[in-house]
C-alpha cells in the first residue's frame, strides 16, 4: 500500500491495487459500550459510510468519544459487536489494526523532548515493527503527512516549543503517516483557531475524495459537521438519534431540541442551509438582551 | 493548506548536527567512564602506578600487584560498571512505561521486595540456595513489589504523589519483613548487614558472574524494544492507536526493569538513587530520541556508579563508606529538585 504525494498523481487512485480498501469499513452492530457498569452508549448500531466522512455530534457526555473508541478497538462492546472486514475488533492484533486504522484521541499527551519529525516517524510503528530501519517509503509517508498539515518547515521543532495549533496538526500528521484506510478522530479542531480548524476539515474532505479514506470523526461545531459530513450523526445520551445525509437532518428540528437552542437556518449558496443559534431553551427567563435604565 | 515560511534556511545542516552530537556525548561519556575505572583501578590500600596497572593487565603474573588487581579491583570495576548501567536503564525504562517522573527501582519498592526475599532465603534456607539463584529469589520479590506499588499507585499509574506514596509504603513493609528476618539471623547478621547496606566492597569474579547473565541480555534486550518504548511515552491510547500492544509491552518492558534490578540487587545489595536520577540527567542532557536517552542513561549510570565508587573507597580510607550514602548525596538534590518542580 503506497500514499504518494498528491502532486505527483493527479487524482483518485492513490492507493495500490492490493488495498483492502474494497472491504475497510466499520459497522457496530447493537453496541452497549461503558467503562464501568453504567453503559455509555447502549443498543447502537452504525456503519461507517465507506470513502466519506462520516461526522458524529452531539451534547457534552452523549458518547461520541466512547463511540470513536469502540471504533478504534480500544474499548470492547459488553454487548453487540464491532467489527471490521469481517472479523471483530478487538481480536485484531494491534499491529494489524494499525495498518487498517489509525485513530487520534482527544487531546494526546505533549512527547517532551521530541521534535515533530520524530513524532510523525512514530506514526510508521505499524508498517516498521520493531527492527526495520526507515525506508524511502516511510520517509515519503512521513513527508507527505508533513506536507499536508502544513508542517514541513516545522520538522525540526520541539513539540514542546510549537503552538497548540501546530502541536495537534502534529498530531495529525501522525495518524496520517500511519497510511491506514480508516481514520478516526476524536474531536481534532479543538485547540485550533477558526481558520485552522477549516484547513483540518477541508484537508479530511480532500482525503477522503481524492484518496477514498474512511474518515470518522467528532465536532463541537454544527456547522462545521453540516458543511463537511457526507454522513451526519446525532447523538444524545448514549442514542442514536439521526444518522444520514446532513440535508435532511435539517428539517427534522432535531439540532434544536437535541442541544436545548433556539435559532434559525439560513441559506448559505453553496453550503446548504447553516444554523444560527441565538438562544438556549434551558433558561427559563433569558435576560433582556438590551435593558434600558 | 497554508504555506509557513521557513524558520531555520539551514535547518538540514542543523539536523546534521543534531544527529551527530548525542553518539559523541555518549561514547564521551562512556570512555570517561571507563578511564576513571581504569584509574581506580590504580588507587586503595596499595597503590600501583599506571605502567604496572598496564603491564599486569596485558601480562598477568603472580606479583602482589597483578593479584590485587586480577582478583579485587577489576572485576569490582566491572561490577561498578554494569551495575550502574543496569539501575540506570531499569530507572528510565519504569519511568517511561509509567509516565511517572519519580518511577525508579527503589521508589517502586524492586529493590526492597528483592532484598527481603534474598536475606529471608539467606536466613531461612541457607543450605538450599546458592548465591547463583539469588537473582531469581531478587527477581520474584521485585515484582511482587513492583505488582502492589504499582495497582496502588491507580489505573493511570502517572501521579507522582500517589506512586511515591504507594512505593515508599511497600518498601517499608519488605524493610519490615527484613529486619524482622534479620534479628533471628543469629551469626550471620553481620553479613547480611553488610549486604544490605549496598557496595561493592569484597565483589570479585563470581559476583560479576552472577550479575553477567541477568544485566548484559537485559541491556541487550531494551534497544530492540525502543520503539514501543517511545510510544508508550506518548500515552497509551496513541501508543495503541499506532500498533502498540500496550498491555502486553507495559508488562515486558517492567519485567525488563526488574530482571536489570533484581540482577543488580543480588550482587551489590539496594543501591538508591541512580535509577532515579540518571534518567533526568539523559533528558537534561538534551537526548531527543529513545535510543539516545536509553544509551546516555547507560553511559552516565556507568559513570555515575563507578565515581561512586571510587569515592567510597578513598574518601575514608582505610574504612569504606557505604557506596548508597555517596549515591544518595548526588542523587538526594536532584530528587529534591524534581520534587521542586513539580509544585511549580
Amino acid at each position: 500500500m503506497t500514499l504518494s504525494m498528491p502532486s505527483s498523481l493527479p487524482e483518485a487512485t492513490v492507493f495500490s491495487s492490493s488495498s483492502p480498501r474494497e472491504i475497510s469499513s466499520i459497522s457496530l452492530d447493537n453496541v452497549t459500550l461503558g467503562y464501568s457498569r453504567q453503559p455509555v452508549v447502549e443498543g447502537l448500531s452504525l456503519n461507517l459510510q465507506q470513502g466519506k466522512v462520516n461526522i458524529l455530534i452531539g451534547p457534552n457526555g452523549c458518547g461520541k468519544s466512547t463511540l470513536l473508541r469502540a471504533m478504534a478497538g480500544l474499548l470492547k462492546p459488553t454487548q453487540g459487536s464491532a467489527v471490521l472486514q469481517g472479523k471483530e475488533l478487538h481480536k485484531w492484533p494491534r499491529r494489524t489494526l494499525a495498518r487498517a486504522l489509525s485513530f487520534l484521541p482527544q487531546a494526546p499527551e505533549v512527547p517532551e523532548n521530541m521534535t515533530i519529525g520524530q513524532l510523525v516517524e512514530q506514526g510508521r510503528f505499524a508498517h516498521r515493527g520493531l527492527i526495520r530501519a526507515l525506508t524511502a517509503e516511510d520517509r515519503e509517508a512521513v513527508s507527505w503527512a508533513l506536507e499536508q498539515t502544513g508542517l514541513l518547515d516545522y520538522r525540526e521543532r520541539s513539540m514542546r516549543t510549537v503552538s497548540g495549533g501546530e502541536r495537534q496538526r502534529a498530531w495529525i500528521a501522525t495518524a496520517l503517516a500511519q497510511q491506514a484506510s480508516i481514520l478516526l478522530l476524536d474531536e481534532p479542531t479543538t485547540y485550533l483557531d477558526l481558520g485552522h480548524q477549516l484547513e483540518v476539515l477541508e484537508l479530511l474532505q480532500e482525503l477522503s475524495t481524492t484518496q477514498g479514506l474512511t474518515i470518522a470523526l467528532s465536532l463541537h461545531e454544527i456547522n462545521h459537521a453540516l458543511m463537511f459530513a457526507d454522513s451526519l450523526t446525532l447523538l444524545a445520551n448514549g442514542k442514536l438519534l439521526y444518522s444520514g445525509p446532513p440535508q435532511e437532518l435539517v428539517t427534522t428540528g432535531l439540532i434544536e431540541s437535541t442541544f436545548a437552542i433556539r435559532g434559525q437556518y439560513l441559506n448559505i449558496p453553496g453550503h446548504g442551509p447553516l444554523h444560527i443559534a441565538t438562544s438556549s431553551q434551558r433558561r427559563k427567563n433569558p435576560l433582556p438582551l438590551a435593558r434600558t435604565a | 493548506m497554508s504555506k509557513f515560511q521557513a524558520l531555520s534556511p539551514n535547518s538540514y545542516g542543523a539536523a546534521r548536527r543534531q544527529k551527530a552530537a548525542p553518539f559523541f556525548l555518549v561514547t564521551g561519556i562512556a570512555a570517561v567512564a571507563v578511564t576513571v575505572g581504569l584509574l581506580g583501578l590504580g588507587i586503595g590500600a596499595q597503590y600501583i602506578p599506571v605502567s604496572e596497572i598496564i603491564r599486569v593487565l596485558w601480562l598477568p603474573d603472580d606479583s602482589v600487584s597483578s593479584i590485587i588487581l586480577w582478583e579485587l579491583r577489576l572485576p569490582r570495576m566491572l561490577i561498578a560498571l554494569l551495575a550502574g548501567a543496569s539501575l540506570a536503564v531499569a530507572g528510565y525504562l519504569l519511568q517511561s512505561i509509567t509516565r511517572n517522573p519519580l518511577a525508579s527501582p527503589s521508589l517502586t519498592g524492586v529493590t526492597s521486595g528483592a532484598a527481603m526475599l534474598v536475606v529471608l532465603a539467606f536466613v531461612c534456607l541457607p543450605q538450599l540456595i546458592s548465591p547463583y539463584y539469588y537473582p531469581f529469589l531478587a527477581l520474584f520479590g521485585g515484582t511482587a513489589a513492583a505488582s502492589i506499588t504499582l495497582f496502588l499507585s491507580g489505573p493511570t499509574l502517572s501521579s507522582p504523589l500517589r506512586l511515591a506514596l504507594a512505593g515508599v509504603s511497600v518498601s517499608f513493609l519488605a524493610a519490615a519483613v527484613t529486619t524482622l528476618t534479620l534479628l533471628s539471623a543469629g551469626p550471620q547478621t553481620g553479613t547480611l548487614l553488610f549486604w544490605l547496606s549496598g557496595g561493592l566492597q569484597g565483589r570479585s569474579w563470581s559476583q560479576l558472574l552472577i550479575m553477567l547473565p541477568w544485566v548484559v541480555p537485559g541491556l541487550v534486550c531494551v534497544f530492540f524494544c525502543l520503539r514501543p518504548l517511545a510510544l508508550l511515552s506518548l500515552g497509551d491510547e496513541p501508543a495503541q492507536a499506532m500498533g502498540v500492544n500496550v498491555r502486553l509491552w507495559r508488562s515486558l518492558l517492567a519485567l525488563l526493569a526488574i530482571c536489570l534490578s533484581a540482577g543488580v540487587v543480588a550482587v551489590a545489595g539496594p543501591i538508591a538513587f541512580v535509577g532515579l536520577c540518571v534518567p533526568h540527567m539523559a533528558r537534561m542532557l538534551g537526548a531527543r530520541t529513545t535510543g539516545t536517552a536509553v544509551a546516555l542513561s547507560l553511559a552516565l549510570g556507568a559513570l555515575l556508579l563507578v565515581s561512586a565508587d571510587l569515592f567510597s573507597r578513598t574518601l575514608a580510607a582505610p574504612r569504606e563508606l557505604p557506596i548508597g550514602m555517596i549515591t544518595a548525596l548526588i542523587g538526594g538534590p536532584i530528587f529534591l529538585a524534581i520534587i521542586y518542580r513539580q509544585k511549580a
